[in-house]
């Protein structure tokens, strides 16, 4: 064992200079390595500015090309409005596109009537909530994918302006609401019709007197209640005041809704003046608010010819929270405010005995937060109410007032596609003090295209 | 059973929470330069464009007009970032770089160049579906510049 002591300590003695060494070689490796790395990254930066360079050729190509038989023929181009093409050889760009959307609702009371035609059970309408609590109608539960639609879009610039004209359907036809036995053959109804050049639009679109980006996003295609919603035809005009403002001005068509003595519905088809209004919108960097002005005159035929101006004004907007969030509001207060608000919970007007119209003040509103909980999921929290100070001689059986408070949890694992499940509670109160509410629970999962 | 089913569509819902993101992610590579903080103020502006897909009441004309005011804007700040891009090899005097180093720096501050100038393009002409792929780019580009220089100022 002694003897092999000299040997170890040689050993020993070696170790150093033979680290050093594997160090040296080491950073040899290391140098040959990085420089093989710069190499191939001067090389890849070379391909890829080849391939940038190829898009901006590709870009500023010419787009007509020249076929075998001599006949020219333009490529299809992208259009300028997104998903769109450009009609070969035309300055215009069309799309089409719209969205498939399934809603299973269960409802703690259904609002009645023959399966197909109980609209209110498919979508909140306050002037539907049942009062009287009826136990033969509770627990429903419904599926329906008419909210289902389709658009088709046309974008031309000129000199006069952009010209757009649009198309939009879904199968909420009223008319004819199809049934749930056998096919659920849903009709499709015109929701959106309209062209416009510039500041110039005329057809069926959403009215003036409504800000839609202050409408929460919500599962139920109804709610919340106070909002106002209306889709009619018009003719307006929108006028750009500054890059952070625009002014518009409209006509629209005119309908009358008005309460009897008996406390029904008349719709008089009498009108003779269209409604007109205008509205104010600042855009900024922390949301947009709009100011809403109405003025319209209430017409009836049903016992004499009666007659009244009234007035209502919308105060909306959605304004930026923290982060992605936003809150949304509306504010309305008239006496005109009738078939525009809370889908036609109150009407315009009443006819008294001698069969002249009376007004009414009324006022709603809604405020809505919505919260991202990260990049694909959200929820929103809304509440909403609607009151109207009813005339006297209507009988006590009229609405006077309802509210509805609706919360819930949105998921887009695409931005296309979206699964939500949302609680509704919305209640309705009549002048003589009776009241009944729904309670609601709905998903629904909807794919764009 | 229904209540039971409500409770069911709640769970599988909040059950699946995760956190993912359609966008590159600018990486921490130490303090943000200018031409940074414009790419995070295009990040901001991809996400406005984004959130035009969950409008459910607007109709597509007004949608439309959303997305070009949003794609003018992104117009600007390609404008101010092409300014900055044109400063970027001022920085080689603060690096010790050898030729080949030099080179890369010079190829990535082009790239980047080329990139948005494609981008500015893009938005001007108002290609809303060619505009996240390109900043999606130019992010990865100011990435791999940063991952590779800047531990050369630390240094």
């Amino acid at each position: 064992m002694l003897n092999k002591i000299p040997l170890i300590f040689a050993l020993l003695s070696l170790l150093p200079s033979s680290s050093h060494a594997a160090e040296e070689d080491l950073h040899k490796t290391v140098k040959v390595l990085r420089s093989q790395v710069e190499m191939l990254t001067a090389r890849l930066l070379q391909l890829e500015q080849r391939l940038i360079n190829k898009e901006a050729e590709a870009e500023s190509a010419p787009k007509q090309v020249k076929t075998a038989s001599g006949i020219k023929n333009t490529k299809v181009e992208v259009g300028e409005t997104k998903g769109s093409y450009k009609i070969p050889g035309t300055d215009t760009s069309m799309a089409i596109g719209g969205y498939i959307k399934l809603d299973a609702i269960y409802n703690s009371q259904s609002v009645g009537g023959n399966a197909g035609s109980n609209l209110g059970d498919q979508i909140l309408q306050a002037g539907s909530i049942p009062i009287q609590k009826n136990e033969k109608e509770e627990d429903q539960i419904t599926f329906h994918a008419r909210q289902s639609r389709f658009w088709l879009k046309s974008y031309t610039p000129s000199d006069w302006g952009d010209l757009n004209t649009y198309l939009e359907m879904d199968f909420f036809a009223f008319q004819a609401p199809g049934n749930e036995r056998v096919s659920n053959s849903y009709a499709p109804r015109l929701r959106h019709a309209f062209g416009s050049l510039g500041p110039f639009l005329a057809g069926q679109t959403w009215t003036t007197f409504m800000n839609v980006k202050a409408l929460p996003e919500l599962n139920d295609f109804g709610g919340p209640v106070g909002r106002i919603f209306a889709r009619q035809p018009q003719i307006r005009w929108t006028q750009a005041l500054d890059s952070e403002s625009d002014w518009m001005i409209a006509i629209e068509s005119p309908e009358t809704t008005l309460t009897n003595i008996q406390g029904n519905r008349e719709t008089p088809d009498h009108d003779h003046y269209p409604d007109m209004i205008s509205r104010i919108n600042i855009y900024r960097p922390w949301g947009t608010v709009s100011l809403a002005g109405m003025v319209r005159n209430i017409q009836s035929n049903v016992q004499v010819n009666s007659d009244a101006f009234g007035g209502a004004l919308s105060l909306s907007g959605r304004i930026n929270a923290l982060d992605r969030d936003d809150l949304r509001f509306m504010l309305n207060y008239g006496n005109v405010l009738g078939r525009y608000a809370s889908s036609n919970l109150f009407n315009d007007g009443a006819i008294n005995a001698q069969g002249e119209i009376e007004l009414f003040n009324q006022y709603g509103g809604f405020a809505a937060y919505r919260h991202w909980w990260n990049n694909t999921w959200r929820s929103t929290l809304a509440y909403g109410f609607s009151y109207a100070d009813n005339v006297d001689f209507v009988p006590t059986t009229v609405s006077q007032w309802a509210q509805s408070a609706q919360f819930n949890l949105l998921w887009s694992p695409l931005p296309q596609t979206t699964f939500g499940l949302e609680y509704t509670y919305a209640s309705r109160e009549l002048e003589n003090s009776n009241s009944g509410y729904i309670q609601r629970i709905q998903f629904s999962s909807a794919f764009k295209f | 059973m229904k209540k039971n089913l409500s409770v069911l569509c709640f769970l599988l819902l909040t059950g699946c929470i995760s956190n993912q993101s359609s966008y590159s992610q600018l990486s921490d590579t130490g303090k943000p330069a200018l031409h940074s903080i414009q790419s995070a103020q295009l990040k901001v502006l991809m996400q406005s464009l984004d959130d035009l897909m969950f409008e459910r009441m607007l109709h597509e004309v007004q949608i439309d007009r959303q997305r070009r005011y949003r794609t003018q804007e992104i117009v600007k700040v390609t404008e101010k970032l092409l300014n900055t891009i044109e400063y970027i090899p001022n920085a080689l005097k603060d690096l010790s770089l050898n030729t080949t180093e030099q080179t890369i720096f010079l190829s990535l501050s082009k790239k980047l160049n080329d990139q948005v100038t494609l981008l500015k393009q893009e938005a001007e002409r108002n290609h809303v579906d060619a505009i996240p792929k390109r900043a999606n780019q130019i992010i990865e580009t100011c990435n791999a510049c940063h991952n590779i220089f800047r531990q050369f100022k630390t240094q």
